[in-house]
């Protein structure tokens, strides 16, 4: 059923359809009483006047002009028609303005800096500014992160460091935390050498908080074993529909985690495509 | 819905809480007394600022 409140716009209490409403009160219409109302003579006078007020709620968000109000107080279908009156259809997917912007994050599990995030400013691959927002990290199987030249490692070259990497690195995550709101529709993998061995990867949402907390929500769950792929295989993940997601650098609720655990060694060439509409 | 902290929280039926994370996320946290539920979000928002 539809709410209908009716707002007295005056400075003095009115009766319509038998109801007193005073000053800036709203009331709203029962169902039994819809006709009645919405055919009411003096009430459509009096929003014509601007006396009265047809909102969809009573919180004083929702108060509608003239036209806009008779109409929903008739229940009268805005939306628009063709020549022959039929409705016109159509489809909207995201928010005015806002565009189609599929985001490639490009990395390799276990490599230092081969996490490819950047604009298409600049000459040369190596060129370009990178978008900061999505970071890659290592783990060992303590769940210790390696770090280039942490403690006990101060003076490691990056060579001597993914040497470090091949032998001691069996979890890799890539987290992303867009730093704008976004309708995230999906996402596309690809995989580069893909791996022989079980190689396995979820995506988790807000994963700094754990889960008895109210965070790290899998979106991509159970363990994915990117052993059944070839290379250049293309994996869709269809969220049959967008999801709005704001920016949150309190809470972090915004960032994606993609968990790889992988044998040391294992260096897959991973390409994660964000689908998502932003403005 | 209540607000705690910029998360948003109201209680179901079960007793279990529906909490909204200013991104949009939604989860049910298990049942808790609404101080627990509060200090769930303290302990996230620690967390998180720690990520």
């Amino acid at each position: 059923m539809t709410i209908k409140f009716i707002k007295n716009a005056d400075t003095v209490a009115h009766t319509w359809a038998g109801q007193s409403i005073d000053p800036a009160a709203y009331y709203q219409i029962q169902a039994v009483e819809m006709v009645s109302w919405s055919t009411n003579a003096q009430l459509l006078a009096d929003i014509g006047a601007g006396l009265a007020v047809v909102a969809r709620s009573d919180d004083g968000t929702t108060d509608m002009g003239i036209s806009d109000g008779i109409d929903w107080l008739k229940d009268v279908d805005p939306s628009p028609r063709d020549t022959d009156g039929s409705p016109i259809q159509r489809n909207k997917y995201t928010k005015s303005g806002w565009h189609y912007e599929p985001r490639s994050l490009d990395f390799t599990t276990g490599v230092y800096k081969s996490l490819y995030n950047r604009k298409h400013d600049g000459d040369t691959i190596a060129d370009g500014t990178d978008y900061g927002d999505a970071t890659l990290k290592f783990y060992d199987d303590a769940g210790d992160e390696l770090t280039f030249q942490e403690t006990g490692h101060e003076s490691e070259t990056e060579e001597q460091f993914q040497t470090r990497l091949d032998s001691d690195c069996v979890k890799t995550i890539m987290a992303w935390q867009p730093t704008h709101d976004m309708d995230i529709i999906g996402g596309i993998l690809m995989l580069k050498d893909a791996p022989t061995a079980d190689t396995y990867m979820w995506t988790i949402v807000a994963p700094d908080i754990p889960e008895n907390l109210g965070g790290s929500v899998p979106h991509v769950a159970g363990g994915w074993n990117l052993a059944y792929f070839n290379s250049k295989d293309k994996i869709q993940v269809n969220g049959r529909g967008s999801k709005t997601v704001v920016y949150d650098p309190v809470y972090n609720s915004n960032k994606f985690g993609t968990i790889i655990k992988h044998a040391a060694g294992t260096n897959v060439g991973v390409q994660m495509v964000y689908e998502f509409f932003k403005g | 819905m209540d607000e705690y902290k910029g998360v948003k929280y109201k209680k179901l039926n079960h007793g279990s809480w529906q909490i909204v994370w200013p991104s949009g996320l939604r989860v049910v946290l298990a049942a808790l007394d609404e101080a627990k539920l509060k200090v769930a979000i303290d302990q996230a928002l620690a967390m998180a600022s720690n990520g």
